[in-house]
């Protein structure tokens, strides 16, 4: 029993430490889940969810591998399941229908010019670019959100969203593209 | 010209960032909302973390293990009619499909919110029913947040009453409503915990989580720091109605 008590008290401490650890990402889980939900009380739930779901499997996380990163995959697959139960197809999707894959969504999208002009106009306002970024197809925003806001990797995005990292790169060169066109609009 | 650009872009995406795309990054990570968790969010989750690493301290479930259900630990009375109550009825419960530990602690939730029902159908109200303002005062002392219950409009639906409650050994006060002769009781306590997703269902405008065991239902949700269960006997599509109709009303916190 003694053994036990120790072994429990072990696991108590790494557990806590663990807990410590996860906190430190909860300002960009939340963020994430508010763009995911649109809608701060499903975030609420979502981002608390995840992070008990991430102290019970902490397991299963690989250490010196991004841990944020690890965090956004089970929220990311929280709110699938959420919504896959809840039988609506993409609620959080207020843009247009997201593509069921890159290749058909560079099937679709119009060809997209590429504008010169280095930098992003400074005036563009704060509400231009969440209007921007929430007319994106959902797949184009969280591979831009992850990969731009969040500065992951495009393996780690990959990782996140379960797809190839060639397909992340792709959402994310025509999410860059559609924002860029969007953001000029709102400059005129 | 611009397809040359882009075959070019393609290709070194990921590995070599275009100024404009560096621009971009930067206005997004600068400019696009990303609300911090909200202090209720963080503290309740802080709670909830504590609990789990606290439990683990006490030889609760360790890693890779399920949780322990509370009604082990609960009196052996109380656990033993619960359980019979809840295991006679699990089987036709949809949340099988849930992963083991989440199971057990959606079963733990809907067994102590269905014991606490009982409780307080055996009972009754304890003290009358009052108007909204004092109705408040006793929910807002019981609780420690403001909270208000606005009775529905249409006069259908009244409040009976209301009872001094225990869940998760959590103290919290219930309300007594009554509709059609059902008796329906909405028990709160301050409590941080909260239901896996999988077995909620969209109801207006909320995501609640919803069983049921032997002709009763049970609804439970969160809302702000306090953890809600309705319950009674009554069947799915009248338990949701009354669900619509009562928690709009609801309000807790400023």
């Amino acid at each position: 029993m003694p053994r036990r008590d120790q072994a429990d008290r072990d696991d108590a401490q790494a557990a806590a430490a663990f807990a410590a650890a996860l906190l430190d990402h909860l300002d960009a889980l939340y963020a994430f889940a508010r763009w995911l939900t649109r809608n701060p009380a499903d975030a609420d739930d979502l981002v608390q969810e995840t992070m008990l779901r991430g102290l019970r499997a902490r397991a299963t996380f690989q250490p010196g591998t991004n841990l944020r990163a690890w965090l956004f995959t089970i929220l990311r697959r929280t709110f699938l399941n959420t919504e896959a139960r809840s039988g609506r197809e993409q609620p959080a999707a207020s843009g247009p229908r997201p593509p069921e894959s890159a290749s058909q969504a560079g099937d679709r999208l119009p060809d997209v010019p590429v504008d010169p002009e280095p930098a992003l106009d400074a005036a563009v306002s704060r509400r231009a670019i969440d209007a921007a970024l929430a007319a994106l197809p959902v797949e184009y925003r969280e591979a831009v959100w992850l990969c731009d806001v969040e500065e992951l990797t495009m393996a780690e995005a990959a990782e996140v969203v379960g797809c190839p990292v060639g397909t992340i790169k792709s959402r994310v060169f025509r999410g860059r593209a559609l924002l860029r066109i969007s953001l000029k609009d709102y400059a005129r | 010209m611009t397809d040359e650009r882009r075959t070019d872009r393609d290709g070194t995406l990921g590995e070599e960032v275009l100024p404009e795309d560096r621009a971009l990054a930067a206005a997004l990570r600068a400019r696009a909302s990303r609300p911090p968790a909200p202090p209720a969010l963080r503290a309740r989750i802080e709670a909830a973390l504590a609990a789990e690493v606290a439990a683990l301290g006490r030889g609760g479930p360790r890693r890779g293990e399920a949780p322990a259900p509370r009604w082990r630990v609960a009196a052996p009375a109380v656990a033993a009619a619960v359980a019979g109550l809840v295991l006679a009825a699990v089987s036709a419960v949809t949340w099988m499909a849930l992963p083991g530990a989440e199971r057990r602690l959606a079963a733990d939730a809907v067994r102590e919110a269905l014991a606490a029902y009982e409780r307080l159908e055996a009972r009754g109200p304890t003290a009358p029913a009052d108007d909204a303002v004092e109705l408040s005062r006793r929910l807002t002392d019981a609780l420690g947040v403001p909270v208000r219950i606005a009775t529905p409009p249409g006069g259908r639906i009244r409040s009976r009453g209301t009872a001094p409650v225990t869940l998760f050994g959590r103290d919290g006060m219930a309300v007594f409503f009554e509709a059609d002769g059902e008796t329906v009781t909405l028990a709160l306590v301050p409590s941080p915990r909260t239901l896996p997703p999988e077995n909620r269902v969209r109801i207006g405008r909320g995501r609640p989580f919803v069983a049921g065991a032997g002709g009763t239902r049970v609804v439970l949700w969160r809302q702000g720091p306090l953890f809600c269960a309705l319950a009674g006997d009554m069947s799915e599509p009248d338990m949701t109605a009354f669900f619509r109709a009562v928690r709009p009303g609801i309000q807790v916190g400023g």
